[in-house]
């Protein structure tokens, strides 16, 4: 394969960057990205669905990073634990105020407000490069 | 009375779904992919459609990309779980995209899912 030219290196580390960029200012909650994934599933997915399992399909990872993040949000007081009444192993899991109020400022917000800037074409190019770029990546 | 589409590959999964939709007043019709869940949308002008995200042939993310293509504003329900694809995360993601009204994680309540179709049909 031949090696990529200077200009599409750079246009990749400007997407690289553009993606770091993302939580370069976390703020006063400090929640880590695969936390912010966490936080942003369990406040959007329906009841019988808020478990670690769900979490962990959800993100196509194990039980164990799934259960670790969640753990950790439970500790910082941004999800609730209650007892599953269809698997008493496997409680459910809700959004606290707290954590609502985090997801306010969630830092994907930046990025969307950024996106939603851009002109029609320019978002619809955008979507269908992203979507182009993650499957040649992982194929 | 309403019509909804249930597109599912899973035919035990597609039977239960319409069981509860018929119950609660709907007409249902049912695709066994997405192939044919396009083709129904076409010839029987479905109300809402509930559409699986993993489905051989043509999937549930590749429908609502074919629907809303020809700028319908169906609304479109997408049913995910695990699968063999993307992972659920990235799915869910893509949906918005293409402006799913709702994503439904599974495993789902029926209350659920109707209460997502009150509000749709409303």
């Amino acid at each position: 394969m031949l090696n990529p030219s200077r200009a599409d290196m750079g246009l990749s580390l400007l997407l690289e960057q553009t993606a770091r960029s993302i939580y370069d200012k976390r703020g006063p909650t400090d929640i880590h990205p695969g936390q912010w994934s966490a936080l942003r599933y369990f406040a959007r997915a329906n009841r019988k669905a808020r478990t670690v399992a769900g979490l962990a399909t959800f993100l196509g990872v194990t039980r164990g990073p799934a259960s670790r993040a969640t753990t950790s949000l439970v500790k910082h007081d941004f999800l609730h634990s209650e007892v599953n009444p269809h698997d008493g192993r496997s409680p459910l899991f809700t959004v606290t105020e707290k954590g609502q109020d985090a997801l306010k400022h969630d830092p994907i917000i930046r990025l969307a407000h950024a996106i939603s800037d851009l002109k029609k074409e320019q978002r619809s190019d955008l979507a269908e490069s992203l979507e182009q770029l993650y499957t040649s990546l992982n194929e | 009375m309403k019509k909804i589409l249930v597109v599912d590959d899973d035919v035990f999964v597609r039977e239960s779904i319409c069981a509860v939709l018929n119950v609660s007043g709907y007409k249902t019709i049912e695709a066994g992919n997405g192939e044919e869940g396009v083709k129904l949308i076409e010839s029987e002008n479905p109300d809402l459609a509930i559409v699986d995200i993993w489905m051989p042939k043509v999937d549930g993310l590749s429908l609502l990309r074919q629907v809303r293509a020809e700028n319908s504003d169906l609304p479109i329900i997408i049913v995910s779980g695990g699968g063999p694809g993307e992972t659920l995360e990235r799915a869910t993601a893509i949906a918005d995209v293409h402006s799913a009204d709702h994503v439904l994680f599974k495993p789902f309540e029926d209350d659920e899912l109707l209460e997502m179709i009150d509000k749709l049909l409303a």
